[in-house]
């Protein structure tokens, strides 16, 4: 209760003692129009006090609507809600007003009226007539009484005129008799009462209706309800006497009506002067009447307009914090309360409404708590794919790239962020090594197998890279997909492979280099010891046995130089050279040869090149003179190298193609395969190196090489290298090797 | 339904009229006009004789005869003149006459309040000019006024609203030709 005092604001309290007081007011005004003594005085004070009151209600009032109206044109929460209420208020409140003032006046009217009577009227009409009849009955009675006796004073001796007018008073039963001579001087006077020294002067208009008619009798007022009845008489001059001009004497003889009668008079007078003044005041009364209900109805209209203002405030103020709670929380502000204190619906409705934003707050938290473990997770596990030297992609089930790690952009090249989200089917060639991936897992991928693992080849802006690529299906519970491992294994499996190649040549030129020596030796030694004793043919046989031998041993001692070489290949010293001038250099060798056309066609956007000049001076010499002796046996034998910028389809210049193409057979098909392994050789004497060189050169410059046949005639060698790219670290292991 | 929407323009009417004549107290009327005043002094002491015409308008004559007493106020003031202020009233006076018709002896009697003595007459008119006339009014004394100053008496009369029916009263304060009043009529004190 404490609360709702509380609450029932500063702004609220004035007013209701306002209209209390104001309520009093018109008590005390009603009061005073049923004729109060106490408060007729104040009565215009109070209308005034009521007026000034109810125009500050309509004040209040009006200001309540404006406000209420511009709260619902600004859609504020619950302000239609009110309006709506206070209209139901309002409705309930004037109906029965209305007609509680409308049946007030009715019978207020009735009531005012039923107050006259035409009979009562006329019987108050007729007891005045008769009062007044009566009493003008005795009137005429005494003035005839009195003018008998004033025939008596008549010619009275003066002397004698004091006991005569005593015995006539007390014989017309007057009150008092007074003589006036001419100029209504005092001759004589007889009260019937010792108090009464100075006799009752007849009034200024009695005299002058005495000197009209010659006689005055009348019934006058006296002090309070007292009527007493003066008449005036001449006392006619002695028959006898001389006719005097100025007048006669005057006889004044009052009477007074005894106390009773006088009462009853006046009863009567003021009865009827009472209904008179009533019927006369019956239009103001009811005016009166009805302006102090016009003031109640007033002062009950806009009090309960105001009221009704205040209370649907009041009521739907815990619907519109609901409501404004509601949109807050709708906004996200979960910290939203309500005030729980109440006790009742209202109370219990806040209560689980702050439980519920409780609730919601806590499950909020607790998301946002779980969400944050599951970033961090997610972050820790981005770290470990990041530091991750295996390239890790992620490709949903129709092949669509999702994830990629760094390690991943590295190995393939470039970033792949931007085809996140794209089917790998889609991109084209110009995505380079990702097309390449997804071409050569294309069909592991469509297989579903659970896992699987495949060596790649791919040729890319560095070159080649050899990739192994596993595959794993993701479970279909996380969408299906797969994620992919790559490992750029180039660099090992290079160096695997020269560290092979080179124990093999290492152990064949040990191998074989030991033999040769004592062959050769041999061979000479056969020579010198047999020579002297064969002639003829045996000798030439042995000389060109021998020579043979020897000549054999020397190529094979050759070829051991070769393989030792091979073995021992120096350390890259990669320089930028001027790629062009460099094949020029090689070219203006083989010039000198006039049975052989040597053609070089430069491309001038070649340009600077970092490669190891002496490796590639060797390739070259390798792949030209190949190329020479596979046309020797042509007509017109002919050589041409050309250098070409091979560009990217994104516009970056990707890799410089070396070709030497000749006119000679071509390569057999069964050569292919075996075209660039060592000790492979279809030509008489070779070493089956060269080409293994050339291979081995290549791929220390990141490269390619691959041979194909022309379209007529000839075989065609080329060499595709990076532009800009030779892995430092491959150098430093190429070296180590 | 007619019959209340009439009161309600009544009430209406009411409630302005009261509301817009509030301040405007309006103009006397001419029924009451004082004709001539002047003090003497006797004895020491400041006497005003003074007369005025009055004349009872309809509404109140009829009041008069319906039983309705009337009360007529003389406000007497002695100004001392202040110059470029307002003046200084010195004393104020009044005197008051009841006037009421008496059916029973179809007489009006008046009733000096101040001395409850009655007098009653035949006419209206002898009673008006009965109230209307001031004869020997004893003002002030002289030894209470300071010397050497000139001063004034300023009258009036009038009828006294707040003396009327209730009733009436609010109607007075409605309608000005219910309590007239004469002008101020200023002589000479010495």
């Amino acid at each position: 209760m404490r609360f709702a005092l509380r609450h029932f604001s500063f702004r609220v309290w004035p007013v209701v003692a306002l209209i209390a007081l104001t309520l009093v007011a018109v008590v005390l005004m009603s009061d005073a129009v049923q004729n109060s003594q106490r408060f007729g005085s104040h009565y215009f004070w109070l209308l005034i006090f009521n007026a000034a009151v109810l125009l500050l209600l309509a004040i209040l009032v009006v200001a309540n609507v404006i406000e209420m109206i511009r709260r619902g044109l600004r859609r504020d929460p619950g302000a239609r809600l009110t309006l709506r209420l206070a209209g139901v208020f309002v409705l309930l409140s004037f109906i029965p007003v209305f007609v509680v003032f409308a049946f007030s006046l009715r019978f207020l009217e009735n009531g005012i009226n039923s107050w006259f009577n035409v009979r009562i009227e006329r019987a108050l009409d007729d007891a005045l007539v008769l009062a007044r009849s009566s009493l003008q009955d005795r009137v005429n009675d005494l003035l005839r009484q009195t003018e008998e006796g004033a025939q008596s004073l008549s010619g009275i001796d003066p002397l004698r005129l004091p006991q005569k007018l005593g015995s006539l008073r007390r014989r017309l039963k007057a009150s008092e008799l007074t003589l006036f001579g001419r100029n209504q001087a005092i001759l004589a006077t007889s009260g019937g009462s010792l108090s009464m020294l100075v006799p009752s002067l007849p009034p200024p208009s009695a005299l002058r209706e005495y000197a009209r008619a010659h006689h005055y009798a009348a019934l006058e007022p006296s002090s309070g309800q007292h009527l007493l009845i003066r008449i005036l008489v001449p006392v006619p001059p002695p028959a006898d006497s001389v006719k005097v001009t100025g007048g006669s004497e005057m006889l004044q003889a009052i009477f007074g009506i005894d106390a009773r009668n006088s009462a009853l008079a006046a009863n009567v007078q003021d009865a009827y002067n009472r209904y008179r003044e009533l019927v006369f005041l019956r239009v103001p009364l009811m005016q009166s009447f009805t302006l102090t209900l016009s003031m109640v109805l007033l002062l009950s209209v806009l009090s309960a307009l105001w009221a009704s203002f205040v209370l649907a405030r009041r009521v739907l103020r815990p619907v519109r914090q609901l409501i404004d709670a509601i949109r807050r929380v709708a906004e996200g502000d979960l910290g939203t309360k309500l005030d729980a204190r109440r006790r009742d619906e209202v109370g219990l409705l806040a209560r689980s409404f702050n439980e519920m934003t409780r609730r919601l707050a806590h499950a909020r938290e607790e998301t946002e708590r779980a969400r944050r473990q599951l970033e961090r997770q997610r972050g820790h596990l981005q770290t470990v794919l990041e530091h991750l030297s295996p390239g890790v992609l992620t490709l949903d089930r129709n092949a669509v790239l999702r994830t990629a790690n760094p390690s991943a952009d590295a190995i393939l090249e470039q970033p792949l962020k931007p085809f996140f989200g794209r089917r790998l089917a889609d991109v084209g060639e110009h995505a380079g090594l990702l097309h390449q991936l997804y071409r050569a897992v294309e069909p592991r991928l469509d297989a579903n197998e659970e896992t699987w693992e495949i060596e790649l080849e791919l040729f890319g802006g560095t070159g080649v890279k050899m990739l192994i690529c596993k595959g794993a299906r993701l479970p279909e519970s996380s969408g299906g997909g797969h994620v992919l491992l790559i490992d750029d294994v180039t660099a090992l499996i290079l160096a695997q492979r020269n560290a092979a190649w080179g124990e093999v040549a290492r152990r064949l030129a040990h191998e074989i280099r030991n033999p040769l020596t004592p062959i050769q030796l041999s061979a000479e030694r056969l020579r010198r010891k047999l020579l002297p004793q064969l002639a003829g043919e045996d000798g030439r046989i042995l000389i060109r046995a021998t020579d043979t031998i020897v000549a054999q041993v020397e190529a094979m001692q050759q070829l051991v130089t070769a393989f030792s070489d091979y073995a021992r290949a120096p350390a890259m010293q990669p320089q930028e050279v001027d790629f062009n001038a460099l094949v020029e250099s090689v070219v203006e060798l083989y010039r000198a040869q006039a049975d052989i056309t040597l053609q070089f066609q430069p491309d001038k956007q070649v340009g600077l090149m970092v490669v190891d000049p002496n490796r590639m001076r060797q390739l070259l010499n390798n792949l030209i003179k190949n190329a020479i002796e596979a046309c020797a046996a042509q007509p017109q034998p002919r050589v041409e190298v050309a250098t070409r910028v091979v560009v990217a389809e994104n516009g970056e210049v990707g890799y410089v193609e070396l070709s030497v193409s000749d006119n000679g057979p071509g390569i057999s098909a069964e050569w292919f395969p075996r075209l660039f392994q060592p000790y492979v050789s279809h030509k008489l004497g070779g070493t089956g190196l060269g080409l293994a060189v050339v291979k081995k050169i290549v791929e220390e410059h990141n490269g390619r090489v691959f041979a194909e046949n022309g379209n007529t005639e000839g075989a065609r060698f080329v060499i595709l290298l990076p532009r800009h790219g030779l892995a430092p670290e491959r150098n430093e292991k190429q070296g180590e090797s | 339904m007619n019959l209340e929407v009439k009161r309600q323009w009544r009430l209406l009417t009411l409630w302005l009229g009261l509301l817009f004549s509030l301040g405007a107290q309006a103009a006397s009327a001419p029924d009451f006009v004082i004709s001539s005043a002047h003090v003497f002094e006797r004895h020491q002491v400041y006497y005003l004789d003074a007369k005025a015409k009055l004349r009872l308008d309809g509404n109140l004559a009829s009041a008069l005869q319906n039983g309705v007493g009337l009360v007529f106020v003389w406000d007497i003031r002695i100004m001392r003149p202040h110059g470029w202020w307002f003046d200084n009233t010195l004393a104020s006076l009044s005197t008051r006459y009841r006037l009421r018709y008496q059916p029973l002896s179809q007489r009006y009697r008046v009733d000096d309040l101040n001395s409850g003595v009655s007098h009653s007459y035949w006419s209206l008119s002898q009673a008006l000019q009965r109230i209307g006339r001031l004869q020997d009014f004893p003002l002030i004394d002289q030894s209470l006024l300071l010397p050497e100053r000139p001063l004034f008496v300023d009258l009036r009369v009038r009828i006294s609203a707040a003396a009327l029916p209730l009733p009436l009263r609010i109607r007075s304060y409605l309608d000005a030709s219910w309590r007239p009043a004469s002008k101020w009529f200023r002589c000479d004190l010495r």
